[in-house]
């Protein structure tokens, strides 16, 4: 079963389309949205609770199936395993075997002496190069870019759809797990200066502690007024927040699709300039 | 085998045969293997669907934490369009970087692999210089004019690297930097000295970042071919032409570098080492 949200999209089009740049309409009609909208999406895969994501052999089987389905049709995306952890990295290669895909990885955190949470970032070719950026002790900001597919939408002055053209769009991308508000500190006053080195118009989709959501949200732009840290959806223990420097990126919504027990996909849909 | 039996014995040859944490300090198990693409010295490999069972018994008799693989041809049509890397990650429990050469066949390519029981952080890989005697788009048999295939070599290669976290207690980790590449084997010597040049500058072997373990079948015994790698790092071991160095000087100590048979399997036998991190 799938839930669009796209209430926190519309909100966020007409702010965030203004300064992406797209064309606004001001004259005649009662239309006022943007003249072109972008979208594209990527896929965040998890329990969004303190729980691994493969409980059993039937939960990774029917993820390997939502990626699939998801990945293996003519639109270019990525996905991102949410906690497939150490002792589930044998069924991650599995869902990789099967599915045709390559992955990279991000530590969100050291839980034992042989053991690290860890998430899987999944996508359609081998990477060339993949950066890691440390947060703290075995929690790391992992990620590369990558080229998927989008459209572009034209409307005209009353706002119906004159045109729709299949584009691309190249995204740094990066994932990695907020615990506690030293990491939420350490990420937003030192981390993000790193990610930002490297190239500012970067984005982040991650997971974070569901109470620490909003002083995530004031830490980002507090640190960089053009950046923002967008709640995209929240579950038992984390939220998962995208965050992007606005004027390069803009976020559409979430679409959310039960994929097995607790274990939902999320098709994080974000515009650019 | 059940997906659970295979995350059970990860687990527990993790507790018994893997690094050794309860010192504080980074030991590693440390395997090489130039696969010759599941083919087999006979040939037979085809007639086995280029099956990857042996291959994978060979590795977890030795309890590596590490393992690199050159002469790795995966996602070709001949291999039925499956992905050999994750094939082999998912039967070990570990983690993959795929270290591109060039593409083969509509959706395959040839390379090198890096495997790890610790999971990957961060990678890159860099393609060495190369010109084909038929122009772009031509990454095999370099062989019609002599000076190009002496100067760059038979075919495209490539170095690799990936960084791995690696626990030193309950609480703290390390990150440590494997290495991998396959040089030139019908170039001249300048094309192998070359290529250690550029795995030296490519992954920054002079002054490494981590502390850095580098493996591969280099085609060369060379001391000068070689000589930019010993002189940025220390040499563990060697057997025919498979090689293990480390990086900076001292950094590590090495220990038990023996050969592994491959009987078989490939043209070359395994190398395997353990290495342990100075403090």
């Amino acid at each position: 079963m799938s839930v669009i949200r796209y209430f926190a999209g519309v909100l966020s089009i007409a702010a965030i389309f203004a300064v992406a740049g797209c064309a606004e309409k001001g004259d005649g009609g009662g239309y006022d949205g943007p003249s072109v909208a972008t979208s594209a999406k990527l896929h965040f895969i998890s329990r969004l609770s303190d729980d691994a994501l493969f409980a059993s052999d039937a939960d990774a089987d029917a993820v390997g199936d939502y990626i699939g389905t998801a990945m293996n049709g003519d639109d270019v995306t990525v996905a991102f395993l949410d906690r497939t952890d150490m002792f589930g990295a044998a069924d991650a290669a599995q869902i990789l075997l099967d599915t045709r895909k390559w992955s990279s990885f991000i530590a969100l955190g050291q839980t034992g002496a042989e053991d690290f949470d860890v998430t899987t970032f999944v996508f359609n070719e081998p990477a060339e190069l993949v950066t890691a950026y440390q947060i703290e002790q075995g929690c790391y900001v992992s990620g590369r870019s990558v080229e998927l597919s989008g459209t572009l939408t034209n409307y005209d002055d009353n706002g119906d759809v004159t045109n729709v053209r299949a584009v691309t769009t190249t995204v740094p991308l990066f994932s990695c797990r907020l615990n506690s508000q030293e990491q939420v500190t350490a990420f937003s006053s030192v981390t993000m200066t790193d990610l930002r080195s490297a190239g500012q118009n970067f984005m982040l989709v991650g997971t974070v502690k569901n109470d620490l959501l909003a002083s995530l949200q004031e830490e980002v732009p507090a640190a960089n007024s053009g950046y923002t840290a967008v709640q995209v959806a929240a579950g038992p223990d984390y939220t998962i927040f995208l965050l992007f420097a606005t004027r390069y990126w803009g976020y559409n919504g979430v679409e959310e699709t039960s994929v097995a027990g607790d274990v939902t996909a999320y098709a994080v849909d974000f515009a650019w300039k | 085998m059940t997906r659970n039996l295979i995350r059970i014995c990860a687990v527990f040859s993790a507790l018994l045969l893997s690094s050794s944490i309860w010192a504080q300090q980074v030991q590693l198990v440390v395997f090489d293997w130039n696969v010759k693409s599941f083919e087999r010295v006979d040939k037979s490999g085809e007639t086995t669907g280029f099956s990857v069972d042996e291959y994978v018994d060979k590795i977890r008799e030795t309890g590596a934490d590490v393992v690199c693989l050159n002469e790795f041809e995966t996602n070709t049509s001949r291999m039925l369009e499956k992905e050999k890397m994750s094939e082999l990650a998912s039967q070990l429990g570990m983690y993959g970087y795929y270290i591109k050469s060039y593409p083969k066949d509509a959706k395959g390519c040839y390379g090198n692999v890096i495997l790890s029981r610790y999971p990957i952080i961060a990678s890159g890989s860099h393609l060495f210089p190369f010109k084909h005697y038929l122009g772009d788009g031509n990454y095999q048999w370099n062989t019609g004019n002599k000076e190009l295939q002496d100067k760059y070599g038979g075919d495209q290669r490539s170095v690799g690297y990936a960084d791995l976290l690696v626990p030193v207690s309950a609480t703290e980790s390390k990150v440590v930097r494997i290495v991998c590449s396959h040089f030139d084997n019908s170039g001249g010597s300048d094309c192998r000295t070359t290529q250690s040049e550029e795995s030296v500058e490519f992954a920054g072997l002079a002054s490494p970042k981590y502390p850095t373990i580098m493996c591969g079948d280099l085609n060369t015994t060379s001391d000068t071919e070689l000589k930019a790698l010993y002189d940025a790092g220390d040499h563990a071991g060697v057997n025919w032409v498979d090689h293990v160095f480390s990086f900076p000087k001292g950094a590590w100590s090495s220990s038990g570098f023996r050969s592994v048979s491959a009987g078989n399997l490939s043209d070359h036998d395994a190398v395997v080492v353990t290495m342990t991190l100075n403090e």
